[in-house]
């Protein structure tokens, strides 16, 4: 089954009710048609379904999905998947700032370039950025792993208290209780499988990750690498 | 929250209030208390011929004396060639003097004398139209008809006030007068406000409002007149002034456009066909079918006619 909604006309919460009810009447492919960078597609979505968005999402797109699989075929702007559950969320062109804020699991992968503050609280899950992510990537991230293709901007993983962010590029600099360490085994495995999962070249070397110093400490008192 | 919008074209083009309005409109959500455009290029003015935009109130018989005052400090530095009431309230004009044998220095000290009068405000003066109101951007382009005006460039503003007063004169976008035709507009704070206006006033400068905004307008042309260029009093701005921040700068024939150090306000930016366009959100962009960019924090960029 196939379902094309066109959004040109619609408000915001037209689509997302239309979609809600052919999710519960057991649709499994939606695709919105000319969704012209709107805000909350797709939010709160529960449900086996794939939705195609053929163009670009605004703010919030996909927040708080459970078991979506979701492809937006241009760019999202702020906070896409935003304290998602489960699901895959996909962003073809660029991402904006906070992509996957607060998400507890799933998977987001961005293609093109991120913004910042990337993962920001993050618990748990998989962000895959294709391109370089903006500064604060990984601002208070509390679980979870990132991989980032290209460069991070500065104050990378500021505060960052669980999990770990996988980068390949440059690193402008860190933030509060991060440091920089060498991959092992097991992570390359891991990173071999998820990049190659995800049609990205998987080449695991230069990669490193960024960690965690202390795994507890009160926010405002966090240590820097340098002590 | 505010929103904001730029869009330059590298031709005159008689759609540009529409796609500006259009834009705002994708912003709507952003703020109903204030909307306003600066539209340059519309005017077709002669070298000497400025058009300053006043608003006067009071009762009827008070306006039409104080439209003969302002018309006579206006031949005392040039000379009116016409006078034309743009708005009849019950209570107020907004009222255009064109005003010919100008200059822009002479045209400045006019405004400010003007803006002395009591019961008078200028709104704007240039070569350059301002069009700014309480409500939403429907309700000010149906007052001044923004979307039948042409023009080359244009910057628009919606407004969700959190610093200072909800009325004509806060709402953006902000003029100075420390240099010809250069206007603002802005979403965020600006959380050194204070020291920053203290500094431009000791250089002399004046302030017509206690928005934080209007210190962006005054900082950008100070640099302008020691002779930056706008790209580097872009990048000044963005190290010396503190807080969350997205603004938008336009001059007689660039727009720029400048985010805080920490990314803490949107903005991003689209180019393509002669057009160059900028907003808070694509989806404001999104008709324009354009390629569009996020910008980093701290970035900056300018585009020129």
């Amino acid at each position: 089954m196939k379902m094309e909604i066109d959004c040109r006309d619609l408000s915001v919460r037209e689509i997302n009710r239309t979609i809600k009810e052919a999710v519960k009447n057991g649709e499994k492919r939606i695709v919105l048609l000319n969704p012209g960078a709107k805000h909350y597609l797709a939010a709160g979505v529960v449900g086996d379904v794939e939705i195609i968005v053929k163009g670009s999402a605004g703010y919030f797109a996909g927040t708080m999905i459970h078991g979506v699989r979701m492809i937006i075929e241009k760019n999202a702007g702020w906070f896409a998947g935003d304290n998602m559950t489960d699901g895959y969320i996909e962003i073809q062109g660029t991402a904006g700032d906070g992509v996957g804020q607060g998400i507890y699991g799933g998977t987001i992968v961005v293609r093109g370039n991120a913004g910042a503050r990337t993962g920001e609280i993050m618990k748990n899950g998989t962000i895959i950025i294709g391109g370089n992510s903006d500064f604060m990537t990984g601002l208070y991230m509390m679980g979870g792993r990132m991989i980032v293709l290209g460069n991070l901007r500065g104050m990378a993983g500021e505060s960052i208290v669980r999990g770990a962010i996988y980068f390949k590029g440059e690193v402008d600099s860190l933030g509060k209780n991060a440091k920089i360490v060498e991959i092992d085994e097991q992570d390359e495995e891991w990173l071999k499988e998820i990049l190659k999962a995800h049609d990205f070249p998987a080449f695991t070397e230069k990669f490193r990750k960024i960690v965690p110093i202390k795994k507890r400490f009160v926010y405002g008192s966090a240590p820097s690498e340098e002590g | 929250m505010c929103g904001i919008v730029g869009i330059l074209s590298k031709e005159k083009r008689d759609d540009l209030g529409a796609i500006v309005i259009e834009m705002m409109n994708r912003l709507q959500h952003r703020g109903r208390d204030g909307a306003g455009v600066a539209l340059y290029g519309g005017l077709d003015l002669k070298e000497n011929e400025y058009l300053m935009r006043v608003e006067i109130q009071g009762e009827e018989e008070d306006r039409k004396e104080l439209i003969d005052a302002v018309q006579e400090l206006a031949n005392h530095y040039g000379s009116v060639k016409s006078i034309q009431n743009i708005v009849e309230a019950e209570d107020y004009y907004i009222t255009d003097f064109l005003v010919d044998k100008m200059d822009f220095k002479r045209l400045k000290k006019l405004a400010l004398e003007v803006q002395g009068i009591e019961n008078v405000a200028v709104l704007s003066a240039g070569k350059f139209e301002m069009f700014k109101d309480v409500g939403t951007i429907n309700q000010v382009d149906s007052i001044y008809r923004v979307s039948e005006k042409s023009g080359t460039h244009a910057i628009g503003h919606i407004r969700f006030s959190t610093e200072s007063g909800v009325d004509r004169y806060h709402a953006h976008p902000f003029q100075s007068f420390l240099y010809p035709d250069i206007t603002v507009v802005h979403n965020g704070q600006i959380t050194n406000y204070w020291n920053t206006r203290k500094k431009l006033e000791a250089k002399g400068h004046y302030f017509t409002t206690d928005n934080d905004t209007e210190c962006i307008v005054h900082y950008i042309a100070d640099k302008l007149l020691e002779g930056y260029k706008l790209e580097e009093a872009l990048e000044s701005a963005v190290r010396d002034l503190d807080g969350p921040f997205a603004f938008i700068i336009a001059t007689p024939d660039e727009i720029g456009v400048a985010k805080d150090k920490l990314g803490l306000r949107p903005a991003m930016v689209a180019e393509g066909d002669g057009i160059f366009a900028i907003s808070s959100e694509e989806v404001a962009l999104e008709p324009l079918g354009l390629e569009t960019e996020y910008l980093a924090p701290g970035d900056f960029r300018v585009y020129r006619k």
